[in-house]
């Protein structure tokens, strides 16, 4: 019997990096920043992406495997103030925050504290970031005792890193890419195998595969997206007993296809 | 996942399903319009380019045209052996009543009608004539009959002597020969003849464009005149063809 309902379960759109799929993009990506961090050769490590191709997930993944070695710090939002910065590094090392004190001053100080230890900060949708507190990451990385990973969307991040403050500072620049056709298929079986779902798996013909990838472009995010909504119309067809509907065809990827929005009907 | 959501997403999907369908049947549609369009214009283009021959396709043209005169000479020649030596035979013995018939059948005619008509004005074949006039009459006529003799002797001849030789001489002694007739169709003909047998020689070409601009067929004499100095060199032809194109005889 084919449990569509708890495949269903394995493509939420969360970030758990246990379940890493080791694309080509991402394995030379995650690769390269490891090698950055651990030569220490470029304060400035950017990941750029366009949303949903998997920056969050190289960061996150590089994070866990790193905070077991040295001292990381991971921010996923935006800070709205430097001094949060600031504070999030004195947190970090556990030192005592005063807000009272000048900036210079706690710049100064978190320098000397942070001089003789091996850490990384990883900054998630730094595209965010307005031109002070890039300003601020600028300063930190030239006294070459920080060392920064930023993730941007292409987009945004091309434009970025076009100005004044990185222009012509040492950094390594890291692309994701999306994935290819074969990449999709193998992601999908990897998937179903792995939580014992090869029945499932089963029913995934090289032609589905293809239109997933035409709808989807290859993005991962949205990949997920659409084989979650593509196990809830499967569940529900087994659930109703519409026959037609408890085999992947056509119509049923145009459905899901329709449902999350990636094609319209009324065009 | 809820009963209608599920349906309206059927519902949506057999739309962009017909959707396709209309978007391939115009496909195929324009598709084969640009097909038959394609091949239409390519066909149009072969025959305007069949219709404007270059000095190329003139030239392929008209041995083309030489094999077909070919085959149809071949036809005539068989014809005309059985006549030539018909004629050669008949020639003299034939003239005479070649000749004198159109005198005596309009009277014959007329006789018959005027007795018809009982009486009406009086014309001049019903009057019956003298001895002394019809003896005048035939000593009038004989130069008239010697004259076509003597070209009917020539034709037979030159035939004759074109169906011994078949040389380009004697082909081109014809073409001149009907030229000069001011049968021009028979002076194309044999100028073609001519031209298949020797076609570096200027005459045969000449009497072809002089034959063509008789008909009035200039743009093919200057054509024809063109093709050949292409080729080769000729200042009789190269003359004819400044006459020509001046608009001059």
């Amino acid at each position: 019997m084919r449990d569509f309902e708890g495949a269903k379960n394995l493509f939420k759109d969360i970030i758990d990096t246990r379940y890493y799929f080791d694309s080509i993009s991402a394995e030379v990506g995650k690769n390269k920043i490891l090698e950055a961090i651990k030569e220490k050769n470029a304060p400035l490590i950017f990941v750029i992406a366009d949303p949903g191709e998997g920056k969050s997930y190289i960061l996150k993944l590089t994070n866990e495997q790193l905070k077991q070695k040295h001292l990381t710090i991971f921010i996923d939002h935006p800070f709205f103030d430097k001094r949060d910065l600031l504070k999030m590094l004195y947190e970090a090392k556990n030192i005592p925050f005063d807000p009272s004190v000048n900036f210079n001053a706690l710049k100064e100080e978190i320098v000397k504290k942070y001089k003789d230890t091996n850490h990384t900060i990883f900054l998630d949708e730094a595209q965010l970031l307005n031109d002070e507190q890039f300003e601020l990451i600028r300063i930190l990385s030239d006294t070459k005792v920080f060392q920064f990973v930023l993730s941007m969307h292409k987009e945004e991040g091309s434009a970025i890193l076009q100005k004044k403050h990185f222009k012509s500072r040492t950094k390594v620049i890291v692309y994701l890419q999306s994935l290819r056709v074969d990449e999709i298929k193998r992601y999908i079986d990897s998937t179903l195998l792995l939580n014992g779902y090869g029945d499932i798996s089963q029913l995934f013909k090289n032609t589905h595969i293809k239109s997933i990838a035409k709808y989807t472009k290859g993005n991962f995010r949205m990949i997920k997206k659409y084989l979650y909504t593509l196990m809830g119309l499967l569940a529900y067809a087994k659930k109703t007993g519409i026959v037609k509907y408890q085999k992947i065809n056509n119509c049923l990827l145009d459905m899901s296809a329709l449902d999350i929005g990636l094609i319209d009907d009324k065009q | 996942m809820t009963n209608s959501r599920f349906e309206d997403l059927e519902r949506r999907c057999k739309k962009i399903k017909n959707r396709k369908i209309i978007k391939f049947v115009i496909y195929i549609i324009f598709l084969s319009t640009f097909v038959v369009l394609l091949f239409y214009l390519a066909g149009n283009k072969y025959l305007k380019q069949d219709k404007v021959p270059n000095a190329k396709k003139t030239v392929l043209n008209n041995k083309k045209k030489i094999i077909l005169n070919n085959v149809k000479k071949t036809i005539l020649d068989n014809k005309n052996k059985k006549k030539t030596v018909k004629n050669s035979k008949k020639a003299t013995l034939k003239l005479e009543p070649v000749i004198e018939l159109p005198k005596i059948l309009p009277q014959r005619k007329i006789t018959k009608q005027a007795k018809s008509k009982s009486n009406k004005s009086v014309q001049k074949p019903i009057v019956v004539p003298s001895k002394k006039e019809t003896i005048e009459k035939k000593e009038t006529q004989k130069p008239a009959f010697r004259i076509i003799a003597k070209d009917a002797n020539k034709e037979t001849i030159l035939l004759k002597n074109y169906s011994i030789n078949k040389d380009f001489s004697s082909a081109l002694k014809l073409a001149e020969y009907y030229f000069w007739q001011k049968n021009y169709k028979k002076a194309i003909y044999w100028s073609k003849n001519a031209n298949k047998l020797d076609s570096a020689k200027d005459d045969s070409w000449i009497i072809y464009a002089k034959s063509k601009y008789a008909l009035g067929e200039k743009d093919d004499a200057i054509e024809s005149l063109k093709t050949f100095l292409n080729i080769f060199y000729s200042k009789r032809a190269n003359e004819l063809l400044k006459r020509y194109q001046k608009g001059q005889k």
